[in-house]
């Protein structure tokens, strides 16, 4: 019901501006700009939607009902997990259609709800077409957390996760120190601009060899398997493993497909890191592996 | 078990801050994923050596109160899902395959590794079945107008 709601104040809506426009006697040109800033704002919030890891039906979805607005004929869009191609068209004007590449990727799910917040408030007439833009500018540039408190949120995932899986205090206070390991990584790796599939490499690598060294510190070599299972889950690609799966059902073949690979490649370098590093520890501290 | 709760409601709250929840939206993804945890553990309880009905259960119901959140407090249901199944990962079994793979026994490598890609696929199926539940209630309301 509420989707159905929402449509109708969407096409309400849309008669509005494009009347609107017609009773003011607009010049083609000033309507041609008009549509132009519909446009940018339309490809703006599916560009930061993207980045920002976000499933690709809604990404279209949230295209499609900002175009809608202008009440014009053709509104179309097709997302990829890199890319977007949105188009607007009508015989009234000169068909605009623009294409944004994305490349860079950084979940960041507060932009999704903010962009879908503001795609909202203009479809129900709320804002208008420039406070929109405005406002997405500032929400491409906001951070919700500032970078230290990313770094606590990966110490507390990679202790906390190691008590959940049932590993006592002792596992989970090893983890945490395996967190500020991947802190530390993530920082040296993220000033040189290294590749996200190295680091998560070189991240479990260190989680591996770490944890073999304080099991042979401490003599107990029972809580190596949870510790470095607990350490790793920060690596895990829980948001690449779930837009791959609902992308799929949607229907959305290519996105599912390749975040599905995304997934399963980021899985791939975090068992080799592992592996490498459990065989290193073992040739460094000698005796068989555990 | 109550520290293992406990466990889950801090880490998803990591967790969620590593991939960007909004500040008034995270208590509730915490408590999603401490709730699915539970659920998790009441079924290792219940029915012990079932791994995969274990995570199917709670994804399902994880994915439950992701989409009764979204609906009530107006936020994409990704913001709930994500940090939600987190726990059900199968970070143990990718593990054992690396951990055996390594060491050159390769029959209880591949069995880890069938065993891991059948949990990932329970949480997956029962993602689709929830996702496919809440459409259709979609469209009856649509239907009905």
């Amino acid at each position: 019901m509420k989707k159905k709601d929402k449509l109708e104040t969407v096409e309400a809506d849309a008669v509005v501006m494009k009347e609107s426009m017609e009773k003011e006697h607009l010049s083609r040109q000033e309507r041609q700009a008009q549509y132009k800033l519909l446009m940018d704002t339309a490809l703006l919030a599916g560009q930061i939607m993207l980045k920002s890891g976000a499933e690709t039906y809604r990404v279209e979805d949230t295209i499609c009902r900002i175009l809608q607005t202008s009440g014009l004929e053709t509104a179309e869009t097709f997302a990829t997990v890199t890319g977007l191609f949105v188009t607007l068209a009508d015989p009234s004007i000169d068909a605009i259609t623009q294409i944004a590449r994305v490349s860079e990727k950084q979940s960041n799910l507060s932009q999704v709800y903010d962009v879908n917040d503001i795609s909202r408030s203009l479809c129900g007439g709320k804002i208008t077409v420039q406070e929109a833009y405005d406002r997405l500018l500032v929400i491409k540039k906001k951070q919700e957390y500032p970078l230290h408190m990313v770094y606590i949120g990966i110490v507390m995932t990679s202790s906390f996760f190691t008590l959940l899986l049932g590993g006592g205090v002792l596992a989970s206070c090893l983890s945490a120190l395996n967190g500020l390991c991947i802190v530390l990584c993530r920082h040296i790796t993220g000033k040189v601009k290294l590749n996200n599939f190295i680091t998560d490499m070189l991240s479990s690598f260190i989680i591996a060899v770490g944890t073999m060294f304080y099991a042979h510190m401490i003599h107990n070599s029972a809580i190596v398997e949870i510790t470095i299972v607990g350490s790793i889950m920060p690596l895990v690609p829980g948001v690449a493993i779930t837009n791959a799966i609902r992308d799929t059902l949607q229907g959305d073949y290519l996105s599912g497909g390749s975040r599905a690979i995304e997934a399963f490649v980021i899985a791939a370098c975090i068992a080799v890191g592992i592996g490498v590093g459990l065989a290193f520890s073992t040739v460094v501290i000698g005796g068989s592996m555990l | 078990m109550i520290l293992q709760v406990i466990g889950a409601f801090l880490g998803v709250v990591g967790m969620s801050i590593v991939i960007g929840v909004p500040k008034k939206l995270i208590i509730y993804s915490g408590f999603v994923g401490a709730f699915g945890w539970w659920v998790y553990l009441m079924m290792e309880v219940q029915y012990p050596k079932l791994i995969i009905l274990q995570a199917f259960t709670a994804t399902m119901v994880v994915s439950l109160i992701s989409h009764i959140c979204a609906r009530l407090l107006k936020a994409p249901g990704t913001i709930f899902l994500i940090p939600g199944i987190m726990p059900m990962v199968p970070g143990a079994g990718m593990y054992r395959t690396a951990y055996y793979a390594f060491k050159g026994n390769s029959t209880v490598a591949s069995y880890h590794l069938s065993q891991t890609v059948q949990i990932a696929g329970a949480i997956a199926l029962a993602i689709f079945i929830m996702d496919s539940i809440f459409r259709i209630i979609q469209l009856k309301k649509q239907w009905n107008r």
